[in-house]
Protein backbone atom coordinates (compact mmCIF):
# COMPACT_ATOMS: atom_id res chain seq x y z
CA UNK A 1 0.00 0.00 0.00
CA UNK A 2 1.30 3.45 -0.81
CA UNK A 3 2.00 5.55 2.23
CA UNK A 4 1.09 8.69 0.31
CA UNK A 5 -2.70 8.23 0.31
CA UNK A 6 -4.27 11.46 1.50
CA UNK A 7 -6.98 10.98 4.13
CA UNK A 8 -10.46 11.23 2.68
CA UNK A 9 -13.25 12.94 4.55
CA UNK A 10 -16.92 12.99 3.65
CA UNK A 11 -18.92 16.08 4.63
CA UNK A 12 -22.61 16.19 5.19
CA UNK A 13 -25.35 17.46 7.42
CA UNK A 14 -27.47 15.40 9.74
CA UNK A 15 -31.12 16.34 10.03
CA UNK A 16 -32.49 16.20 13.53
CA UNK A 17 -36.31 16.29 13.41
CA UNK A 18 -37.85 16.83 16.82
CA UNK A 19 -41.04 17.49 18.76
CA UNK A 20 -40.57 19.80 21.68
CA UNK A 21 -43.24 19.85 24.37
CA UNK A 22 -43.24 23.33 25.88
CA UNK A 23 -44.89 22.07 29.05
CA UNK A 24 -47.74 23.32 31.21
CA UNK A 25 -46.46 26.84 31.77
CA UNK A 26 -45.12 27.20 28.25
CA UNK A 27 -48.40 26.08 26.73
CA UNK A 28 -50.43 28.65 28.63
CA UNK A 29 -47.85 31.36 27.89
CA UNK A 30 -47.96 30.69 24.14
CA UNK A 31 -51.75 30.25 24.06
CA UNK A 32 -52.28 33.64 25.74
CA UNK A 33 -49.77 35.19 23.35
CA UNK A 34 -51.56 33.68 20.35
CA UNK A 35 -55.15 34.30 21.38
CA UNK A 36 -54.95 37.50 23.42
CA UNK A 37 -51.58 39.06 22.64
CA UNK A 38 -50.81 38.95 26.37
CA UNK A 39 -47.56 38.18 28.19
CA UNK A 40 -48.45 35.91 31.11
CA UNK A 41 -46.08 35.23 34.00
CA UNK A 42 -46.23 33.05 37.10
CA UNK A 43 -45.77 34.37 40.60
CA UNK A 44 -44.37 32.19 43.38
CA UNK A 45 -46.75 32.33 46.31
CA UNK A 46 -43.90 31.99 48.79
CA UNK A 47 -41.23 34.47 47.65
CA UNK A 48 -43.31 36.61 45.33
CA UNK A 49 -40.88 36.35 42.43
CA UNK A 50 -42.70 36.83 39.12
CA UNK A 51 -41.22 34.44 36.58
CA UNK A 52 -40.95 35.48 32.97
CA UNK A 53 -40.91 33.21 31.05
CA UNK A 54 -43.44 31.55 33.35
CA UNK A 55 -42.65 28.28 35.07
CA UNK A 56 -44.75 26.00 37.23
CA UNK A 57 -41.86 25.61 39.66
CA UNK A 58 -39.99 28.20 41.72
CA UNK A 59 -36.27 27.38 41.70
CA UNK A 60 -35.57 29.38 44.84
CA UNK A 61 -38.32 27.92 47.02
CA UNK A 62 -38.48 24.47 45.44
CA UNK A 63 -42.27 24.61 45.35
CA UNK A 64 -44.83 24.52 42.59
CA UNK A 65 -47.35 26.84 44.22
CA UNK A 66 -47.66 29.63 41.70
CA UNK A 67 -50.39 31.93 40.41
CA UNK A 68 -50.72 33.37 36.93
CA UNK A 69 -50.33 37.13 36.54
CA UNK A 70 -50.18 39.38 33.51
CA UNK A 71 -46.91 41.15 32.70
CA UNK A 72 -46.55 44.13 30.42
CA UNK A 73 -45.57 43.94 26.75
CA UNK A 74 -43.04 46.70 27.47
CA UNK A 75 -39.83 46.49 29.39
CA UNK A 76 -36.17 47.35 29.49
CA UNK A 77 -33.10 45.73 27.96
CA UNK A 78 -30.95 43.90 30.53
CA UNK A 79 -28.37 42.79 28.03
CA UNK A 80 -28.04 42.27 24.31
CA UNK A 81 -25.88 40.80 21.59
CA UNK A 82 -25.21 41.84 18.02
CA UNK A 83 -24.47 38.71 16.07
CA UNK A 84 -22.59 38.47 12.82
CA UNK A 85 -23.29 34.75 12.57
CA UNK A 86 -26.64 33.47 11.29
CA UNK A 87 -28.57 30.88 13.32
CA UNK A 88 -27.22 28.35 10.81
CA UNK A 89 -23.67 29.33 11.72
CA UNK A 90 -22.86 31.24 8.56
CA UNK A 91 -21.14 34.59 8.59
CA UNK A 92 -23.50 37.44 7.66
CA UNK A 93 -22.80 41.05 6.76
CA UNK A 94 -25.84 42.66 8.41
CA UNK A 95 -25.99 41.55 12.01
CA UNK A 96 -29.10 40.49 13.85
CA UNK A 97 -29.72 41.36 17.46
CA UNK A 98 -30.98 39.51 20.49
CA UNK A 99 -31.81 41.00 23.84
CA UNK A 100 -32.94 39.87 27.25
CA UNK A 101 -35.81 42.15 28.15
CA UNK A 102 -37.18 42.52 31.66
CA UNK A 103 -40.87 43.09 31.06
CA UNK A 104 -42.61 45.50 33.40
CA UNK A 105 -44.55 43.75 36.18
CA UNK A 106 -42.25 40.72 36.05
CA UNK A 107 -38.87 39.81 37.50
CA UNK A 108 -37.38 37.54 34.88
CA UNK A 109 -36.14 38.28 31.39
CA UNK A 110 -37.41 37.25 27.98
CA UNK A 111 -35.00 36.45 25.16
CA UNK A 112 -36.21 38.31 22.07
CA UNK A 113 -35.04 39.70 18.76
CA UNK A 114 -34.47 43.43 18.47
CA UNK A 115 -35.33 45.37 15.36
CA UNK A 116 -36.19 48.88 14.15
CA UNK A 117 -33.02 50.09 15.83
CA UNK A 118 -29.37 50.37 14.77
CA UNK A 119 -26.84 48.26 16.71
CA UNK A 120 -24.91 51.37 17.75
CA UNK A 121 -28.04 52.86 19.31
CA UNK A 122 -28.91 49.90 21.53
CA UNK A 123 -28.20 50.49 25.21
CA UNK A 124 -28.62 48.45 28.35
CA UNK A 125 -31.61 49.88 30.18
CA UNK A 126 -33.29 51.03 26.96
CA UNK A 127 -37.08 50.85 27.05
CA UNK A 128 -38.54 48.54 24.42
CA UNK A 129 -41.96 47.23 23.41
CA UNK A 130 -43.21 44.06 21.75
CA UNK A 131 -44.25 43.89 18.10
CA UNK A 132 -46.45 40.82 17.61
CA UNK A 133 -47.50 39.23 14.36
CA UNK A 134 -51.08 40.06 13.37
CA UNK A 135 -53.50 37.79 15.24
CA UNK A 136 -54.42 35.73 12.19
CA UNK A 137 -50.75 34.84 11.71
CA UNK A 138 -50.03 33.83 15.28
CA UNK A 139 -49.80 30.10 15.82
CA UNK A 140 -48.71 29.66 19.43
CA UNK A 141 -44.98 29.91 18.82
CA UNK A 142 -42.41 32.20 20.40
CA UNK A 143 -42.03 33.56 16.88
CA UNK A 144 -45.49 35.09 17.26
CA UNK A 145 -43.33 37.82 18.75
CA UNK A 146 -41.77 39.42 15.69
CA UNK A 147 -39.32 41.52 17.65
CA UNK A 148 -38.98 44.25 20.23
CA UNK A 149 -38.31 47.85 19.28
CA UNK A 150 -37.45 51.02 21.17
CA UNK A 151 -40.41 52.79 22.71
CA UNK A 152 -40.77 56.43 23.49
CA UNK A 153 -42.36 56.36 26.93
CA UNK B 1 -9.99 41.54 26.42
CA UNK B 2 -7.55 41.80 23.53
CA UNK B 3 -4.60 41.64 25.94
CA UNK B 4 -5.77 38.21 27.15
CA UNK B 5 -5.72 36.97 23.56
CA UNK B 6 -2.24 38.38 22.91
CA UNK B 7 -0.88 36.93 26.19
CA UNK B 8 -2.39 33.49 25.84
CA UNK B 9 -1.88 32.88 22.14
CA UNK B 10 1.66 34.12 22.62
CA UNK B 11 2.15 31.70 25.53
CA UNK B 12 0.82 28.94 23.29
CA UNK B 13 3.84 29.34 20.99
CA UNK B 14 5.69 27.29 23.64
CA UNK B 15 2.94 24.67 23.90
CA UNK B 16 3.45 21.62 21.64
CA UNK B 17 -0.25 20.72 22.00
CA UNK B 18 -1.54 24.16 21.05
CA UNK B 19 -3.96 24.59 18.17
CA UNK B 20 -3.76 28.39 17.97
CA UNK B 21 -0.27 29.55 18.83
CA UNK B 22 -0.11 33.10 17.47
CA UNK B 23 2.23 36.04 17.68
CA UNK B 24 -0.30 38.87 17.52
CA UNK B 25 -0.85 42.41 18.76
CA UNK B 26 -3.77 44.11 20.44
CA UNK B 27 -4.39 45.80 17.10
CA UNK B 28 -4.66 42.41 15.38
CA UNK B 29 -7.31 41.34 17.86
CA UNK B 30 -9.26 44.58 17.60
CA UNK B 31 -9.16 44.43 13.80
CA UNK B 32 -10.51 40.88 13.65
CA UNK B 33 -14.15 40.55 12.59
CA UNK B 34 -16.99 40.46 15.11
CA UNK B 35 -18.54 37.12 15.96
CA UNK B 36 -21.16 38.67 18.22
CA UNK B 37 -20.53 42.15 19.59
CA UNK B 38 -18.46 42.74 21.59
CA UNK B 39 -16.71 39.43 21.00
CA UNK B 40 -14.38 39.22 18.00
CA UNK B 41 -12.80 36.31 16.17
CA UNK B 42 -9.54 36.59 18.11
CA UNK B 43 -11.42 36.76 21.40
CA UNK B 44 -12.78 33.30 20.64
CA UNK B 45 -11.15 29.92 21.09
CA UNK B 46 -11.37 27.48 18.18
CA UNK B 47 -13.38 24.27 17.82
CA UNK B 48 -11.02 21.53 18.90
CA UNK B 49 -10.67 17.79 19.35
CA UNK B 50 -8.53 16.75 22.25
CA UNK B 51 -8.20 14.54 25.28
CA UNK B 52 -6.43 14.53 28.63
CA UNK B 53 -6.00 11.81 31.24
CA UNK B 54 -5.24 12.16 34.92
CA UNK B 55 -4.52 9.37 37.40
CA UNK B 56 -5.45 9.92 41.02
CA UNK B 57 -4.10 7.80 43.84
CA UNK B 58 -5.17 7.33 47.44
CA UNK B 59 -2.96 8.90 50.11
CA UNK B 60 -1.13 5.74 51.12
CA UNK B 61 -0.62 4.63 47.54
CA UNK B 62 0.64 8.07 46.51
CA UNK B 63 3.37 8.03 49.16
CA UNK B 64 4.47 4.61 47.99
CA UNK B 65 4.88 5.51 44.37
CA UNK B 66 6.50 8.94 44.69
CA UNK B 67 8.51 11.07 47.11
CA UNK B 68 6.93 14.21 45.71
CA UNK B 69 3.19 13.76 45.60
CA UNK B 70 0.99 16.56 44.37
CA UNK B 71 -2.24 16.60 46.37
CA UNK B 72 -5.75 17.67 45.60
CA UNK B 73 -6.08 20.35 48.28
CA UNK B 74 -9.52 21.68 47.51
CA UNK B 75 -12.46 21.15 45.20
CA UNK B 76 -15.51 23.29 44.63
CA UNK B 77 -18.44 23.37 42.30
CA UNK B 78 -21.18 25.90 41.71
CA UNK B 79 -24.13 26.18 39.41
CA UNK B 80 -26.79 28.73 38.60
CA UNK B 81 -30.12 28.17 36.89
CA UNK B 82 -29.99 26.52 33.49
CA UNK B 83 -32.72 28.95 32.52
CA UNK B 84 -30.56 31.92 31.64
CA UNK B 85 -33.62 34.10 31.43
CA UNK B 86 -34.59 33.09 34.92
CA UNK B 87 -31.33 33.89 36.69
CA UNK B 88 -31.95 36.07 39.68
CA UNK B 89 -28.89 38.21 39.42
CA UNK B 90 -28.44 41.90 39.74
CA UNK B 91 -25.35 41.62 37.59
CA UNK B 92 -25.50 39.08 34.77
CA UNK B 93 -21.77 39.56 34.32
CA UNK B 94 -20.85 38.44 37.84
CA UNK B 95 -20.31 34.70 38.02
CA UNK B 96 -21.90 34.05 41.42
CA UNK B 97 -21.63 30.30 40.85
CA UNK B 98 -17.87 30.59 40.21
CA UNK B 99 -17.31 32.65 43.36
CA UNK B 100 -19.19 29.91 45.22
CA UNK B 101 -17.09 27.14 43.69
CA UNK B 102 -13.87 29.01 44.52
CA UNK B 103 -14.91 29.57 48.13
CA UNK B 104 -15.69 25.86 48.55
CA UNK B 105 -12.27 24.95 47.19
CA UNK B 106 -10.44 27.50 49.33
CA UNK B 107 -12.36 26.42 52.45
CA UNK B 108 -11.49 22.78 51.81
CA UNK B 109 -7.83 23.71 51.25
CA UNK B 110 -7.77 25.89 54.35
CA UNK B 111 -6.65 28.89 52.31
CA UNK B 112 -7.77 32.21 53.71
CA UNK B 113 -5.66 34.53 51.57
CA UNK B 114 -5.55 33.14 48.03
CA UNK B 115 -3.14 35.72 46.66
CA UNK B 116 -0.59 34.86 49.37
CA UNK B 117 -0.75 31.12 48.68
CA UNK B 118 -1.62 30.53 45.03
CA UNK B 119 1.52 30.53 42.88
CA UNK B 120 -0.04 29.77 39.54
CA UNK B 121 -3.44 29.58 37.83
CA UNK B 122 -4.98 28.04 34.76
CA UNK B 123 -8.46 29.43 34.17
CA UNK B 124 -11.06 28.62 31.57
CA UNK B 125 -10.85 31.18 28.74
CA UNK B 126 -12.94 30.11 25.73
CA UNK B 127 -13.54 33.83 25.31
CA UNK B 128 -11.04 36.41 26.46
CA UNK B 129 -13.38 38.04 28.95
CA UNK B 130 -13.85 34.66 30.67
CA UNK B 131 -10.23 34.73 31.86
CA UNK B 132 -10.99 38.08 33.47
CA UNK B 133 -14.25 36.94 35.04
CA UNK B 134 -12.65 33.75 36.35
CA UNK B 135 -9.60 35.53 37.81
CA UNK B 136 -11.98 37.74 39.76
CA UNK B 137 -14.23 34.88 40.84
CA UNK B 138 -11.20 32.86 42.01
CA UNK B 139 -10.02 35.84 44.07
CA UNK B 140 -6.77 36.15 42.13
CA UNK B 141 -7.45 39.87 41.92
CA UNK B 142 -10.03 42.30 43.30
CA UNK B 143 -13.50 42.26 41.83
CA UNK B 144 -13.22 44.58 38.84
CA UNK B 145 -9.41 44.25 38.93
CA UNK B 146 -8.83 41.75 36.15
CA UNK B 147 -7.90 44.45 33.66
CA UNK B 148 -5.28 45.83 36.04
CA UNK B 149 -3.94 42.31 36.53
CA UNK B 150 -3.16 42.23 32.81
CA UNK B 151 -1.92 45.81 32.54
CA UNK B 152 0.46 45.36 35.48
CA UNK B 153 1.84 42.12 34.04
CA UNK B 154 0.79 40.15 37.12
CA UNK B 155 -0.72 37.35 35.03
CA UNK B 156 2.05 37.16 32.43
CA UNK B 157 4.40 34.19 32.33
CA UNK B 158 7.05 36.08 34.33
CA UNK B 159 4.54 37.80 36.57
CA UNK B 160 3.73 37.50 40.25
CA UNK B 161 0.73 35.25 39.62
CA UNK B 162 0.98 33.79 36.10
CA UNK B 163 -2.28 32.78 34.47
CA UNK B 164 -2.52 30.39 31.52
CA UNK B 165 1.16 30.13 30.65
CA UNK B 166 0.05 27.11 28.60
CA UNK B 167 -1.97 29.39 26.37
CA UNK B 168 -5.31 28.51 27.95
CA UNK B 169 -8.19 27.77 25.62
CA UNK B 170 -7.36 30.80 23.50
CA UNK B 171 -4.09 29.19 22.51
CA UNK B 172 -4.49 25.50 23.18
CA UNK B 173 -8.04 25.03 21.99
CA UNK B 174 -11.48 24.22 23.32
CA UNK B 175 -12.16 20.48 23.45
CA UNK B 176 -14.33 18.97 26.19
CA UNK B 177 -11.00 18.10 27.83
CA UNK B 178 -10.14 21.79 28.19
CA UNK B 179 -10.94 21.82 31.90
CA UNK B 180 -8.83 18.72 32.48
CA UNK B 181 -6.04 20.32 30.49
CA UNK B 182 -5.97 23.24 32.92
CA UNK B 183 -5.45 20.77 35.74
CA UNK B 184 -2.72 18.97 33.81
CA UNK B 185 -0.82 22.21 33.19
CA UNK B 186 -1.06 23.14 36.88
CA UNK B 187 0.50 19.79 37.72
CA UNK B 188 3.23 20.25 35.10
CA UNK B 189 4.08 23.68 36.48
CA UNK B 190 4.38 22.32 40.02
CA UNK B 191 6.59 19.44 38.86
CA UNK B 192 8.65 21.65 36.52
CA UNK B 193 7.56 19.45 33.60
CA UNK B 194 5.96 22.20 31.53
CA UNK B 195 8.77 22.40 29.00
CA UNK B 196 9.01 25.77 27.28
CA UNK B 197 5.79 26.86 28.98
CA UNK B 198 7.44 26.59 32.42
CA UNK B 199 7.13 29.77 34.45
CA UNK B 200 10.31 31.07 36.12
CA UNK B 201 8.87 31.22 39.66
CA UNK B 202 8.51 28.31 42.09
CA UNK B 203 5.06 26.76 41.95
CA UNK B 204 3.90 24.80 44.98
CA UNK B 205 0.17 25.54 44.93
CA UNK B 206 -1.90 26.03 41.81
CA UNK B 207 -5.57 26.57 41.05
CA UNK B 208 -7.60 25.73 37.98
CA UNK B 209 -11.21 26.03 36.93
CA UNK B 210 -13.61 24.86 34.28
CA UNK B 211 -16.84 26.36 32.95
CA UNK B 212 -19.65 24.58 31.25
CA UNK B 213 -23.11 23.14 31.50
CA UNK B 214 -25.54 25.68 30.12
CA UNK B 215 -22.91 28.37 30.73
CA UNK B 216 -23.85 28.30 34.40
CA UNK B 217 -21.50 25.81 35.95
CA UNK B 218 -17.99 26.10 37.29
CA UNK B 219 -15.69 23.66 39.01
CA UNK B 220 -12.52 24.70 40.80
CA UNK B 221 -9.61 22.56 41.93
CA UNK B 222 -6.58 23.50 44.01
CA UNK B 223 -3.54 21.21 43.92
CA UNK B 224 -0.20 21.45 45.65
CA UNK B 225 2.67 19.93 47.50
CA UNK B 226 2.64 19.16 51.20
Amino acid sequence: MSKDVKPITISGEIQVPYNFAVGLAGSRFLAELRDNGKFMATKCKKCGYVMMPPRIFCEECFIDDVEWVEASSKGKIQTFAVSYMSPEGKRIKDPWMLAIVKLDKSDGGLLVRLDEVKPDDVKIGMRVEAVLKPKNQRVGSILDIQHFRPVKD
Amino acid sequence: MAKVSVKNRGNALSNPYAQMPMKITVGDVLNSPYISWPVKLFDTSPVTDGARAVIFAAEDVAREITDDPVWVRGVGRGANSCYFMGRRLDDLGRLDYAYLAARQAYDMAGIKNPRAVIDYAEVYDPFTYKEMQHCEALGLCDEGGAGRMLDEGTSSKEGKLPVNASGGLQGEGNPIAAGMSRLCWCYKMIKKEAGDCQVPKEVNTAICNGWGGMFQYSAVMIIGRD
